[in-house]
């Protein structure tokens, strides 16, 4: 592995893996491979891993033994976590940075004095990498925001955000994939929807895929969601 | 042969908060999906195991106000909880007992004294919708996240071979004590305390906030509040939160899979059913135990 990673227990039936305590898409790409791995070697054993920015989470079926415990730390010394490597997909994601859709669009602009064009052409430059998902279920959490648009959580939460938001909060950007409340600023958001509990797993975009978006029209909005 | 009769119950009053519970929605941690599933293990598996049912069967549960129902046809069911008056048309039965039902019974449920939660099952369970696993409410996933009046929560039919025969009986009976103590292990962020902290810890008495829920139990009392933020991190139900004012909360079954406050303890899974037994007036006390790996 190219990184020292710190393997603790959890309680008494979860194992924490942590690697350095920052956020970078090599960690990211090293743990998704190590997940891969432990899924398939140490299947019967567990009942699910869930992952962090820099952590795994192993959850156990029964209380965790000190054999278990010692096999993961000098498999993981081990392993040529290679094999393990998933090719990420790019999912390109329509926006539509319109005033009516982006509910909190015309203050966002006014606090980071911007225009909307530089705006969308910020927004949509990068390709997001997913690191996790959380807060929500299947709500993606996306690293790579351009400093420029960094923008403080509202202190007022809304009590409704609707799904299928973009949204901006703190130095993140995201898609809700359901209406909650919730403390980000509304700029956008776009007709298709990544996230279906009829469907197992329910989202469709994996973490360690990119997510690159592009700017529609309100009309190209409206016709790709009743063409959906 | 007669069709079965389609057979459910009738939410006559909902209650508040009650939903329906199973054994958790396990595996979909990283798609950001609780486990959600039953406060109380112990006192949902007492009401299965006595239908012999299995133990993560459906059940309905309850905290602070329970609901009524009316079921539409023949069926046995447990009612397990503390401090509770069971009245089947307003006649009193037991519980950790299984009680028969006959068609258009009513029952109701009085709290004599404000305990944990409570539940009721019904012989091979209640069989609402299953989604990615589980019959567990949970806002998103499932179409409703509490019981609402006049919902029809679907058993499976009574089938005179299967019925329970044994009525054997659990004397539950535990001197209400006012202070529970929750065991618990250091957590990942343990350390991140100031010694005095992590030593004077397990001296203070918690109680707990009556906003509490089965996302998280918020306690009352402050400790030293800090500026120490983690990179959002996996949690558990069962881990307990340092919030930046000093406040703790421990996660509970409907929490959210990923965190950013400190994660000083991890409760046992025999806490957390403990926890759910605390009384809304009653205090905590964390006893720290050593791990055994």
């Amino acid at each position: 592995m190219k990184f020292k990673v710190n393997i603790s227990l959890y309680g008494e039936k979860a194992i924490l893996i942590d690697w350095p305590k920052e956020i970078n898409e090599e960690i990211s790409a090293e743990l998704l491979k190590v997940q891969g791995y432990l899924k398939e070697e140490y299947w019967d054993q567990l009942l699910d891993i869930a992952n962090g920015y820099q952590s795994l989470l192993l959850c156990c079926k029964n209380t965790v033994t000190l054999n278990l415990l010692e096999d993961i730390k000098s498999k993981l010394g081990k392993i040529d976590f290679n094999n393990y490597k998933k090719t990420p997909t790019l999912w390109r994601v329509p926006v539509c940075y319109d005033f009516d859709f982006g509910i909190d669009l015309a203050n966002f602009l006014k606090l980071k004095r911007l225009s909307l064009t530089d705006l969308i052409s910020m927004h949509t430059a990068t390709s997001y990498h997913v690191y996790g998902k959380g807060f929500l279920p299947g709500f993606l959490y996306l690293g790579g925001l351009d400093e420029k648009l960094f923008l403080e959580r509202k202190n007022t939460p809304n009590l409704k955000i609707p799904k299928n938001s973009v949204a901006i909060g703190g130095k993140q950007t995201g898609i809700y994939p359901s209406q909650s409340p919730g403390g980000w600023h509304v700029i956008g958001s776009t007709p298709l929807s990544f996230f279906d509990i009829q469907n197992s797993p329910p989202s469709q975009i994996e973490v360690g895929d990119k997510v690159k978006f592009y700017s529609i029209s309100t009309q190209e909005y409206f016709k790709i969601k009743t063409n959906k | 042969m007669l069709t079965p009769k389609v057979s459910y119950i009738e939410v006559v009053h909902a209650g508040i908060g009650c939903s329906i519970q199973d054994g958790g929605r396990i595996g979909y941690l990283s798609e950001g999906i609780p486990m959600s599933g039953f406060m109380d293990f112990q006192m949902a598996g007492l009401a299965n195991l006595l239908l012999d049912n299995n133990v993560n069967a459906a059940v309905i549960e309850w905290r602070l106000t329970p609901p009524k129902l009316k079921f539409s046809a023949p069926c046995q069911i447990v009612v397990t909880g503390i401090g509770i008056d069971i009245y089947l048309n307003s006649k009193l039965k037991e519980a950790f007992r299984v009680i028969t039902i006959n068609e258009n019974d009513i029952l109701s449920l009085r709290l004599n004294k404000i305990k944990g939660y409570g539940y009721i099952a019904i012989k091979g369970g209640i069989q609402t919708e299953k989604i990615l696993g589980s019959r567990s409410f949970y806002s998103n996933i499932t179409k409703h996240s509490f019981l609402k009046k006049r919902m029809k929560l679907p058993f499976v039919p009574f089938i005179e071979n299967t019925i329970t025969k044994q009525f054997s009986k659990i004397n539950y009976y535990k001197k209400p004590s006012k202070v529970i103590f929750v065991d618990v292990f250091k957590g990942p962020e343990f350390e991140l305390m100031p010694i005095s902290l992590q030593s004077g810890l397990c001296r203070k008495l918690f109680s707990i906030n009556t906003q509490s829920n089965r996302m998280g139990f918020l306690l009352n009392e402050f400790i030293e509040g800090h500026t120490n933020s983690i990179i959002s991190s996996p949690v558990l139900p069962g881990t307990v939160q340092w919030t930046p004012s000093g406040k703790l909360i421990i996660l509970m079954r409907d929490a959210q899979t990923v965190g950013g406050y400190p994660r000083i303890l991890q409760l046992t899974e025999n806490s957390i059913s403990q926890l759910a037994k605390v009384p809304t007036n009653g205090f905590i006390q964390f006893v720290l135990i050593a791990s055994v790996v």
